[in-house]
């Protein structure tokens, strides 16, 4: 039984079909990566399986409707337009974000702990690097024991170094808490290296496979247009992006 | 001799009326401001207290309670104004420019159209502690056990659609309930506060307290406690000058106010 499963799925936005005829599945344990130019409806992909857009098609996410999931569910959005001089602390964001019955520094301590965060729990969010706000969002997306963590470009605007340790992590929880990870990236390198499945998205599902088998010339020219050129990397970072 | 300063104004029944509805209504304002500065709406509450001019507008006018008239009118155009920005291209401050202007026009007509000259209509433009009856302290008392049972209630989804609306859904946040409800008490807050601070300061009841406590807050928690603290004192000190100075009750407020706003730059 898939965790995830598209049929047909369609999204139109103001007269623009953003999504036309995707059709996929998502099996547990799987990290499936979305690759795609910038506008070619990733996140709007995301967004539909979170329920937060209207669609037509048969979406089902963890047996149930998209912003209904019969499961738990934890998303790390592309970037958060927050605005940094809210006097908000670490503990402020993941208490009024957890259950009542949550609400105590040892939950919130464990959340963080997973994601190498566990001393920003008395941090203002607004002094946090880009690195540490990523991973206290990834924190917090983990706080509920997500079986399907959704993230959208989660590195981007982090350092290189952080980018590293934020993935290394994310590999480490998906083996450790058995999640079921779906990531939009435009760092090949880190599809090649965490992805199970790659699905190419531009509007309609160009290529879908393992990672070995889609970035090659042919699919990454036809996704990115001809010249797009991956060189597998004997070692995964410094990041190639396109 | 001070403390014969501080008692024989609470001789007098009528300020008694004042100071007990405006410590009520500051109670109230304060955990709306809170979300005014943090959501940057101060526009949007500025504009609502036009919404409300034009509401006392239109009860003086068709012979309703101005207050009531003004609660209603202000709720209507504050969800008229949310439903607009929901389902137009345009972004939320030309709807509440839109809305803002032509909110002031329609009021001033009204004005117009009423016969002969109406003092009365003045103390709701700057705020009149003499005019504030037992009736209104009933009304600023329910307010404010409307406001703590609403905000008991919608604290955390409110924050969590301050921080990102996106994740607050995905954490089963019911979004736009909560923000026509936080638009509704919005309206509610400012329209009751009008007798005692006027329509011309209302909105700096609801920001000033809550700017100044951003300032020095650590955390959310002290950001509310701040809030509620300024925003007392500022009543106290406002009513009590407005009493010796004789002036208008709303200008003292806000200006002491201002006051802990400028003293909270120095923090």
């Amino acid at each position: 039984m898939p965790i995830v499963s598209v049929r047909d799925l369609n999204v139109t936005l103001e007269d623009h079909h953003i999504l036309q005829n995707l059709s996929f599945d998502i099996e547990a344990g799987e990290v499936v990566c979305l690759i795609g130019p910038n506008g070619s409806g990733k996140t709007t992909l995301i967004k539909t399986l979170l329920g937060l857009i209207p669609y037509a098609g048969s979406v089902t996410v963890l047996d149930g409707p998209p912003g209904a999931p019969r499961g738990r569910l934890g998303y790390v959005p592309q970037k958060i337009d927050f605005d940094r001089t809210i006097p908000l602390t670490v503990r402020d964001l993941l208490s009024f974000f957890t259950e009542r019955a949550d609400s105590n520094d040892k939950h919130y301590k464990k959340c963080l702990d997973l994601v190498g965060a566990g001393d920003l729990l008395d941090r203002r969010l607004g002094d946090l690097s880009q690195g540490e706000f990523q991973r206290v969002i990834m924190g917090l997306a983990l706080h509920r024991h997500p079986q399907l963590l959704i993230l959208d470009e989660p590195a981007a605007g982090v350092d290189l170094e952080g980018e590293v340790v934020f993935y290394e992590i994310l590999n480490k929880l998906k083996t450790e808490e058995k999640l079921t990870v779906i990531l939009v990236s435009h760092d090949l390198s880190v599809v090649y290296r965490y992805a199970t499945q790659v699905l190419c998205v531009n509007h309609a599902l160009v290529c879908r496979g393992l990672p070995q088998e889609v970035l090659t010339a042919d699919t990454l020219g036809q996704l990115y247009g001809h010249g797009a050129v991956y060189h597998h990397p004997e070692r995964p970072h410094p990041a190639v992006r396109l | 001799m001070f403390l014969d300063l501080l008692v024989s104004p609470l001789a007098h029944p009528f300020f008694l009326r004042a100071l007990t509805a405006g410590l009520l209504l500051a109670i109230a304002a304060s955990f709306i401001g809170v979300f005014v500065v943090l959501r940057k709406m101060s526009f949007f509450g500025d504009a609502v207290g036009h919404f409300a001019f034009t509401g006392i507008a239109l009860g003086f006018l068709l012979g309703f309670d101005p207050i009531l008239a003004a609660v209603v009118f202000s709720i209507l155009i504050a969800i008229g104004v949310g439903y607009l920005e929901d389902r137009t291209t345009l972004s939320l401050d030309t709807t509440i420019g839109i809305f803002f202007s032509g909110a002031a026009a329609l009021g001033i007509f009204l004005i117009g159209l009423l016969r002969g000259y109406r003092a009365d209509l003045f103390q709701y433009l700057f705020g009149d502690i003499l005019a504030i009856t037992q009736q209104d302290i009933i009304v600023a008392a329910l307010l404010v056990v409307v406001t703590l049972t609403t905000m008991a209630l919608a604290w955390r989804p409110l924050l969590q659609i301050t921080f990102n609306k996106d994740l607050a859904r995905v954490n089963g946040v019911k979004v736009d309930f909560w923000e026509y409800a936080f638009l509704v008490l919005l309206a509610l807050v400012t329209a009751a506060s009008i007798k005692t601070v006027g329509i011309l300061l209302v909105t700096a009841l609801l920001i000033v307290p809550a700017a100044a406590a951003k300032q020095a807050a650590k955390n959310i928690r002290q950001l509310l406690v701040f809030t509620i603290i300024i925003s007392l004192l500022s009543v106290v000190f406002g009513l009590f000058g407005s009493y010796y100075w004789n002036t208008a009750s709303g200008p003292a407020i806000i200006l002491v106010s201002l006051l802990f706003f400028v003293l909270s730059l120095l923090w």
